[in-house]
This record gives structure tokens, sequence and C-alpha cells, in this order.
């Protein structure tokens, strides 16, 4: 099956069990975490046609001729995404094994709200679970986030 | 283990599938509905999403969903936030999380009924839902579920609620924000000046299917609406629940929760 | 304290951050290799049982499968899993495969082959049988009359008493408590009950093992031990330590479950015999009953007191659930008691005594607290209790009893690591400035016991005092090794490991203030047994001060050498230079740059290697102390709880890197309160886990959180390098004595047994 992934066009052979969590992992993207096997902790979060979905229980044909974004898409080898820059700078990493999945969910939320509020942030990241933080400082990096990428956009 | 996997894009060629594979296929909504772990036997999933079952219209009476709607299409669908004092958003916005509602349908909420926060407003809103078993049908919700309709091979196309200035209010009680409800309770009322006209007490998570408390609803028809009769509904409604107990929660606990959820979704509810 | 540094006191970007976020494949699960096989484990059935046969030539026969496991053909060797130092203070209880098993999940075999798939079809086609023996699936089963002996086996060692079920018993006395207690003008009790609960890495254990070209054994593994991890593969697969390599790549979190010795062996093997590189990761399900778990404790606290509120009397007895291994038990349990009791340190008759039990279920670890997190619960409640019997408020008796500094308490050298302990004074001690601090934040005086209602809600408030330790003295060495390179900059290697704590950029800091330089200029390197100095590893809360006073000294040696080598170039004594900006400068204003100083040293003239090692060990173990407070409101009609504010005043000493700081504080906050009010295992009659995934084991998620601030309260303490104490654990002990002193506050009941959730508060109002 055909699906294009970061940008990249790719041309799979799939198992009909295959989860899209495993289809991304085995063409090279370990970005993508395995943390629950079961659709619950959001580490597997992915973007399909825009949207944040955990990719551990979506079956991997189902993503025949789908748009992917995952964590190795955002910013490039020379350059941050503002999310990104914004996780690093407000200490929102630790362990960083659930990081990916956040920033995924960020993703789609700055895309649709350019000033969200904090409760706005905690219901964006709700499916991601974190046992490091606290979700203190995650929350504070999307909020930092959000205020860079408006100033980018000039407003 | 599945081991096949076909794309349909037709609900009667999907019925078809379904029916001759029988238990062991499960439809899929385009998204996943799987999260809540289907049975180990299932190895066929249909996949629904190029079967036209997208989309959402409405005229003056009532709002149509497709069945591969998901949730946060909903969740994004203006008019659902005004209808029925906006109670599909505010039920939608304690579903799960974000990742979930992305990928769960309607459809797929409405066939299992079970582990719902869906189900129970869409009941007490008095929802129709919308299959196809040989032949395009529509049900009132709670009819689909009390005839055990939903428990034949069918595909689910969607679900209408009507739109004729009902009120409704929800309350979802349960362990954290990001959990199924120890219980659930939606209301939707209708009022004729200011008396009842028509009442829907529905209670779900029992932890079993969403059910209509007919006795409490039965209470408030053709009353005022007010401190009295609200406490009158809660208190039957209490007294005629059918609850169990479950990891979750004792039968004690959902019954004493069932009075005080129907009493404060009802006093939301006022004219 | 700030100003007294350039570097350290900077809340400096992580230094392995980048690739965290870029979605670099930096984790031990990302490692995939030619030819490497894939390992899947047989669990137990039963909770206690014997294996009387077991057959594995139709597994071994499918295709794929390339060896399978047993006891029948693995080492026999006991050890403890328990990450720990040599001589570990935990039984060797433990076989890698054992004819009998004892708890659900317990290892039956392992199957490897060349995929996952192949190898969980091939335990299929393992034929066992079992004869089941009557599981004991609680302390008070565990310790009733006649009882079935959990561990009946001969060549286990180091158990207490076995016949009884007893892993390992405690105790230490001074005065006479019962007397004391007698006599006093008030006395309270109070007993608290820990549930099960597991640390819920967001990574599972993960290991991959291979040969490298000289055919040395690798362990690229989720540590937090690298060192323990390779002493104790070496002596279980009788390999020597020397054969063995242990690298620690970046870790998805630990918590204490990865200070264990878990599957390392499982992996090495199946390498060692099969010549091919293999992995193997836990599943969720697997990582909650069959990796570690918190020890469930009854603890009961007796307190006595004299009319002022003088504490004259401490008791506390403790009953440790270890389940069906030993590995942990005697060192939780005593600091149960050695990391609570010194803060009433004035009460001059003092009772602890501790008992570890085995019960056929999933086994106790080390997890983020470690005893003092069962512990400080029933003494925090019974210090309450106190209070309102005196009619003093709960700040004040705490004030007028806990320790301060230049101050000491017998419990330090009479309780230690399951042995006798270390003596010490207190150094820094901010806990007074914290209970302050605290208390104006959250609205104390104002607050507390109005039970002030809004609608259905009435609101209280709560607070508890804790203490933890930085490392264990005279035991835990760390070491480490800075080198200079051609441009200035400095390779530091540590053994050191960083679980996502920050420990790799908090350790480049301490290494950049002493050799004037930026944390850009070194370049750290930890956790690889052959590369990276000695250290115990990641536990105890001691790599700020342990590790980072390895780090100090190696950068003063290194920094002496960079000086005498300046001196020679600028002709002038070395005592007139100093470091900073990349350079050294003289006191007229004249410097050569770092660069110069290493292009000489290493090319120009009298060349050699600028660069040291340096050990340490810890004399004393200086208690950070914390101060939580927390508003609760509770719905009067469901039992629903809403923490309305919490408030945490911390004194780690210096804080190396602020933000890290708080961010560790703000995790076992978290952590804590989920302990506190939604996290359980539960367990049927047969002994199996009936939750063992994150749908229905429950972990706070964002808006779970309330609002919550951490307060980080200066200090300096002087044994402590850069005035740095510790602060990893001491934040997961608060949330479960504040909630409960808030909850009492808001409604007049004291809950026992947490989780405190709304069906057990609404359970408690109606009486």
């Amino acid at each position: 099956m055909n699906l294009t992934v970061n940008g990249v066009a790719f041309d799979v052979d799939v198992e009909p069990s295959e989860t899209l969590l495993h289809l991304l992992r085995r063409v090279g993207l370990k970005g993508v975490k395995n943390g629950c096997d079961n659709g619950d902790c959001g580490a597997c979060a992915v973007l399909i046609d825009g949207r944040a979905v955990t990719s551990c229980d979506y079956p991997a044909p189902a993503a025949a001729d789908t748009n992917i974004l995952t964590v190795e898409g955002l910013g490039t080898e020379g350059e941050l995404h503002p999310i990104q820059a914004a996780f690093l700078d407000a200490g929102g990493v630790q362990c960083g094994f659930c990081t990916p999945g956040m920033m995924i969910s960020a993703y789609e939320l700055l895309g649709r709200v350019q000033e969200p509020s904090d409760d706005e942030i905690r219901e964006a990241l709700r499916g991601n679970l974190c046992r490091c933080t606290g979700y203190v400082k995650p929350v504070e990096a999307v909020r930092i986030a959000a205020a860079r990428l408006r100033e980018a956009a000039g407003g | 283990m599945i081991t096949e996997y076909i794309r349909s894009d037709s609900v009667e060629e999907a019925y078809g599938l379904l029916t001759s594979v029988g238990s062991r296929a499960r439809l899929m909504g385009g998204g996943t509905d799987l999260s809540l772990h289907p049975p180990a036997d299932v190895d066929t999933l249909i996949d629904l999403s190029g079967a036209s079952l997208g989309g959402i219209t409405r005229d003056d009476n009532a709002i149509a969903i497709g069945a591969t709607v998901t949730l946060t299409e909903m969740l994004e669908y203006e008019p659902l936030a005004t209808v029925w004092s906006g109670v599909v958003h505010t039920m939608l916005r304690r579903v799960a999380s974000p990742l979930h509602r992305n990928a769960a349908s309607i459809g797929g909420h409405l066939a299992r009924g079970r582990l719902s926060d869906v189900v129970p407003v869409m009941l007490a809103i008095d929802a129709s839902v919308r299959f196809y078993d040989g032949a395009p049908q529509q049900m009132p919700l709670g009819e689909f579920y009390a005839t055990r309709r939903n428990r034949r091979p069918l595909v689910v196309t969607g679900v209408e609620i009507p739109v004729d200035g009902g009120r409704a209010a929800f309350r979802k009680f349960a362990r954290t924000t990001y959990d199924l409800a120890i219980l659930n309770v939606a209301c939707g009322v209708r009022f004729d000046g200011s008396v009842v006209s028509s009442a829907r007490i529905v209670v779900g998570e029992r932890p079993s299917l969403a059910v209509e408390l007919g006795d409490a609803s039965g209470t408030l028809i053709g009353r005022p609406f007010d401190e009295d009769s609200i406490g009158q509904a809660a208190r039957v409604a209490r007294d005629t629940v059918d609850v169990r107990s479950d990891p979750r929660g004792s039968a004690d606990y959902r019954r004493h929760l069932t009075e005080v959820l129907v009493r404060r979704c009802l006093s939301e509810i006022a004219p | 304290m700030a100003d007294r540094f350039v570097v350290v006191g900077q809340s400096e970007r992580r230094v392995d951050g980048r690739a965290l976020v870029t979605g670099k494949p930096v984790f031990a699960g990302d490692l995939d290799l030619p030819g490497m096989l894939h390992l899947a484990m047989l669990g137990s059935p039963h909770a206690h049982a014997r294996i009387t046969s077991i057959s594995t030539e139709r597994a071994e026969a499918l295709e794929g499968v390339e060896l399978v496991l047993t006891h029948l053909n693995t080492p026999a060797v006991r050890y403890t899993t328990a990450g720990q130092g040599h001589p570990e203070p935990s039984p060797y209880d433990a076989r890698m495969f054992d004819p009998k098993v004892r708890f659900v999940g317990d290892r039956v075999a392992v199957a490897a082959a060349t995929s996952k798939e192949i190898a969980q079809r091939a335990l299929e086609l393992i034929e066992v049988e079992y004869e089941p023996l009557t599981p004991v699936l609680s302390i008070d089963d565990a310790l009733a009359e006649g009882a079935p002996i959990i561990h009946d086996e001969a060549d286990a060692s180091g158990i207490w008493d076995a016949e009884h079920n007893i892993a390992g018993v405690v105790e230490a006395n001074v005065g006479d408590v019962d007397a004391a207690i007698e006599s006093a003008f008030a006395s309270v009790e109070f007993t608290g009950e820990t549930q099960y609960a597991q640390h819920v890495p967001l990574e599972p254990h993960v290991s991959v093992a291979y040969l490298d070209d000289n055919g040395r054994l690798v362990l690229y593994t989720s540590t937090q031990v690298p060192f323990h991890v390779r002493r104790i593969i070496a002596h279980v697969l009788d390999i020597p330590a020397r054969q063995i390599r242990v690298i620690k790549p970046r870790i998805g979190g630990g918590f204490g479950v990865k200070q264990e010795i878990l599957i390392e062996d499982l992996v090495g093997l199946v390498t060692y015999r099969t010549g091919l590189p293999c992995k193997f990761e836990y599943t969720r399900a697997e990582e909650f009953s069959q990796s570690r778990t918190r020890h469930p404790m009854r603890v009961s606290v007796r307190l006595g007191a004299d009319e002022d509120g003088h504490l004259i009397a401490v008791d506390m007895n403790a009953l440790e659930n270890t389940g069906a291994y030993g590995a942990h038990n005697l060192t939780v349990v005593s600091n149960a008691g050695s990391k609570t009791l010194p803060m009433y340190n004035k009460a001059p008759n003092v009772r602890f005594m501790a008992k570890g039990i085995y019960t056929n279920l999933p086994v106790g670890g080390a997890y983020r607290g470690y005893g003092a997190t069962q512990g400080i619960f029933p003494l925090e409640v019974g210090i309450d209790m106190l209070a309102e019997k005196l009619g003093i408020d709960a700040l004040e008796l705490r004030r007028r009893n806990h320790i301060r500094s230049g101050e000491t308490s017998p419990i330090f050298e009479e309780l230690g690591e399951g042995r006798k302990g270390v003596p010490q004074t207190i150094g820094s001690c901010g806990l007074e400035r914290c209970i302050d601090i605290g208390a104006e934040r959250i609205g104390w005086s104002h607050k507390r016991s109005t039970r002030f209602r809004e609608g259905p809600w009435v609101h209280g408030v709560g607070m508890s005092i804790h203490m933890q330790g930085s490392g264990i003295p005279a035991i835990d060495m760390a070491a480490a090794t800075i080198k200079m390179n051609d441009d200035g900059s400095f390779n530091l290697l540590v053994g050191a490991t960083d679980l996502g704590t920050g420990s790799d950029t908090v350790l480049a800091q301490m290494a950049a203030e002493v050799l004037g330089v930026t944390i850009d200029d070194i370049i750290v390197l930890s956790s690889d047994t052959d590369v990276t100095p000695f250290d115990v590893g990641a536990y105890a809360s001691s790599t700020t001060y342990v590790s980072g006073s390895a780090v100090v000294r190696a950068a003063t040696d290194v920094k002496s050498q960079i000086t005498s080598v300046a001196a020679a170039m600028l002709r002038t004594g070395g005592d007139e230079l100093e470091l900073g900006d990349g350079r050294v400068i003289a006191k007229d204003g004249r410097s050569v740059t770092l660069a110069d100083i290493a292009l000489r040293s290493l090319y120009g003239v009298d060349q050699f290697q600028i660069g040291s090692t340096a050990s340490f060990v810890g004399d004393v173990s200086p208690p950070p102390f914390l101060a939580s407070f927390a508003e609760v409101a509770i719905d009067t009609e469901t039992g629903e709880l809403k923490i309305v504010d919490y408030v945490a005043a911390v004194d780690c000493g210096t804080a190396i890197n602020p933000r890290l700081a708080e961010g560790q504080a703000e995790g076992a906050l978290a952590n804590g309160i989920g302990y506190a009010l939604m996290e359980e295992m539960r367990f049927d009659k047969y002994g199996r886990m009936r939750n063992p995934d994150l749908g229905r084991y429950k972990i706070p998620a964002a808006t779970d959180m309330p609002p919550m601030e951490v307060i980080l309260v200066d200090t300096y303490e002087e044994t402590g390098p850069m005035g740095a104490k510790s602060i990893a654990e001491i934040g997961i002990n608060a949330p479960i004595p504040t909630l409960a002193n808030a909850i009492y506050d808001a409604i007049g009941v004291r809950l026992t047994h947490p989780p405190f959730t709304s069906e057990k508060i609404w359970r408690a109002m109606q009486g």
C-alpha cells in the first residue's frame, strides 16, 4: 500500500494484523513509542491527515493513502520546530519517552487554536500520560510555543 | 489476530460481508473503535470509511450525523453547541481524550452501546438510529437497545437528533478526568409552557448499557418543573435503577449517585 | 545563592534534550541488529505451585525458534535481583528459573525466536504440569499458624525466618517507649495501610544483548544500576565480569523499578548461548505484575507528649508485604523508620520494629521514597491527632518538635540500610522556612478548621513535613573522570545514571563551574562500564550529592593541572591565577585560553594529558526537607475530592539547575497524588492482577493535576558539592499524609487506606 510519512512517499507491504505503530517503527521511525500496547497512554501518537491518533491500535492497512506526521517530521536537522524548542526551553522534557506523542497532540491543538488557555492545553494533552513531569512544564512549553508561533505569524 | 482487512465502499457490500463472515468480523469507522478490547476471535476488519457514511446535515427538524463521523467532528460542528442546551458538546468534552475522539466514530459508540458517554445523551435527546440489515431502517435508539436489535448483524449508518427546543443536561461521575464513568446521567426535557410535555431520564455505566428510567421520567410529565418534582423524580430514579458492583464502584454507591446526579441534571434544566 | 556561582544555579537546557525532542533512536528498544532474536516469557498461572514436569520439545521444533530456557537448562545459582552494592542486604532467594513458582507471572520459561510473534507461539507449545499449592495472599495469611512456607528451598540464604515467611527483621530501640506513653500527658495511635502500586515508567523494562567483535557480552539495557548489573550477571551466568560490558542508553523513566537486575540475565544467556543478538521488552501487563512494585505496608504509630506538646515517645511498627521474593525488603522497611523518625529527634524514647513478610504476590522493589512514603503517613497523621488532642495548632506542634540545624537524632546511628546506620548532625535545614512559606501561601491561618462551605462542597487544609537523605553514607561510592581536549573542551565520564532526571546536565554544570567554562564545553558520557568509572547508580537520591562530589573533586584536580600549565606559560605563580570564561587570567590581566593550554599540554612542551579521576563516599547523608500543604474541597453528597491548591516548599540545598530541580519535585508530587487518590493494583482470590493496563490502573493525566506550586527554599549544605543536597525522592511522600490531614480538616474523618477514592470518602461520611 501507499502512504506518505513526513512528506516522503512509501510503498510497503503490510500484514492485516499489523498496527500503524509497528509499521512506522520498522521503516525506521523510532521516535514513535510503544508505552502500553493498548491505546491508553498516547506515547505512540502520530498525526494522520491532520488528526492526532494513537498508532498502536490503528490498523496499518487503514492508513493507506494517508498523510502522516511523526516527531521526526516536526522540525528539520538544522532547525527545531517551535514546539520542540519550547519543550527544551521550558524543561518540559525529562526522560523524553512521552515527549514525541505530547508534541504531536500539541501540534494539532496549535494548528487549530492560536491562543489556548491552560485548561485547553491540558485537555489537548489529556491522552498523553507522563510519569516524570507532573505536566507542569509541558503545559508551560505549549503555552510558550503558542506565543512564539503567534509572534512568528505577526500577531 | 486480524487476518483479513477489507475496505468496503458500500453499505450493502459491508452488510453482505458481515453476514457471510459472522461474529469473526468487526466493522470499523475509519478510525478505530477497537481501543476498548474487541474479543480475541475477531479476525476480519471491514473498514467503512469509503462507504460515504461521513458528514453532518441539518434541516429545520433534525440533525443527521453519518456513522463514520468522529467524535471530534461532532465537537467541531457548531449547531450541536446550542441544540438541546449544548449537551452533546458538554458530554463530548468529558469523553476520553482528543486522541480517542479523533478516531472514535458515533456509529461505533451506538453499535457497542456500553462503555459510552455518548449513548446516554443520545437516548435522552430522543435520537433515532439509522441502520441497514438488508434494507434501510430507522428506529428510536431506546427501542434499538430494548429489543436487542443492536445484537443482530447490521451496519449502523447514522443517527438523527430531533431539533425542537428540548433542553438537556449531562453529568459524568468518574474516578479521574480520563476514565470511564462510575455512573453517567443524561436528562432531556421538553416543555409546553411551564409544564413538562416529555422527559427522558437516562442512567449509564450502571455498569450495564444505558437505560431510560421510565418510572422516574413519568413523574415529571404534565407537571410544573420545580424543586419538588425534580426531587421526586430523582428519588424514583434511585429506587428503580438497576445497578451492580464492579471495580469502578459498588452497587450501593451507584444507587446513591443516581439520586444526586439525576437531581443535579434536572436542576440544571430550567425553562 | 545564585550570585555565588556562574553556571551552577542556572536553569540550563538539558544536554541530551535535542535527541529526545527530535525522536532520535536513543532508547534500548530502538536498537535493531541483524539476526536479532526476540524473547517472550511464559509466566506462572498459579500464585504458588511446583512445576512437576516441563517439556519444550515442540516449542523448540517450531520454525524460527532458536532456544527455550527453563529451570532444566539454566544456572541454579541463588541471588538477589536487587541492584544494591556488594554484599547486597537482600536475601539470595531467587533463581533464573525455579522449579517452584511463587506468584502469578513468576518465570516458567522464555523462548527466543526470530520474531516476537514466533516466540509467543512457541510459548503455547510448551507443556507444563503444575502441582498447585495453597497461595498466601496477605501478610496476615503469611503470618498465620500453619501458613504454607513460600521459601522452603534448601539453598536460599539471608532469609530471616523462612519457616514463618519472614524475609527480614529490623529493630531499633532508644529508652522505654511503653513506659513513656503510659505516663504521657497525651498519647495517640494511628495505623495506616498503603497499597500495592506500580511505578509505571512510560518505557517498560527493555534489554538488548549482543557479542562484540571480541566475543564479549554487551548488555545495552534500560537500567539505573549498570555496575551492579555487570557484577550480578557475572555471578548468575558464571561469566567473568571482564567479559561483560553494560551500557545504559536513554531510559524512559525508572523511579526505582529499574534498580533491579530483572531481565538482563535472560538476554545475556540467550546471546551467550546462541551467539546472536537478542532483545526482550516487557509488555505493559508484564511490567505491572512481573517487574517490581511499591511494598504495601501496614504501619502503626503511637505518640506520647507532655502537656507543652513536646514529644516524649515515638513508637513505629511496620509490617511490609515484600511479595514473592525479598529484594529490597529489609532496606525499604528500614527506611520507613530511618527517613521519618529523625525528624522528631527530641523524643527521648523511640522504638522501631519492622518485618518484611513474604506473600505469593508481585514482588516489591525500590520505588521513589523507598519506605519513607509508607512510614511518614501514620506519623504525620499521628502528629495532627496529637495536636488536636492537646488543643495546639498542627503547625505549632511540628515547630516545637522538628529537627533543626546542629541537632542530631539517635536514629541516624541506630537505623541504616537494614543494619546500623551512621551518626550525623544536621547541617543545612530550611524546614522552618519551608513551613512558614508554605503556610503563608496556602492561607493556613484563615483556612484551617473553618470548614468553609460552597454549596455541597466543604473545604479543608492539611499539611505534612518530610525529610529524606542524599545517598547512602559510608557505603555508596561514585567516581568521575575528566579529560581535556585540544579545543579547551572536556570529556566528563561518569558512571552516574541519568534516567531522565537530568543528572548528565547537573553534573556538567558542576564541572563547568569549577573549570570556568560553559556547559557546552563539557561533553558528558555516562553509564558505560568499559569507559566510565564506577558509580553505584541512580538511587537513594545520590547523584547530585555523591556523584556530584566526585565530579567536583575531579574538576578541582584538573583545575590545578591547568593552573600549573598556565603558570608556566604566563611565568607567574599558580596562586595568582583564576579560571573563568574559558581562560586562565593572571592578577595583572594577562591570560591564556584553555585551548592554548590544551595545545601546549598535548603537543607542545612537557606534554601530558590533563585529566583526573576522583572518587567520593559520603560520611553523612544530609536530608532535604519539605513542607507540603493542600487545600481540598469535598462534595458532601458524593465524596468527590478536588485539590483546590497544592504547595510544596523544598529545601534541597543549592539547586544546581532550578528548573530541573522543580521538575523533579513536580513529578514526584504528581506521582504521590496518584498514589493518594487513584492508584492501586487489584488482585482476585487466586492472586491474579485484575487491572494490568493503563485504562484500568489510573495514573494522573494532565487534567487530573491540581494548581500546584513548588517553591525552592535556599540553603547551603557545607558537606555538599556547591552546597547541594538532593530532591529526587522526597516529593512523592507528601500527598498521602497531607491529603489525609486535609480530608480530616474538611469532614472530620481519618482515612487509613489510600487511595482515598470518592467512594471511600462517601462511606466514611456515612459513619
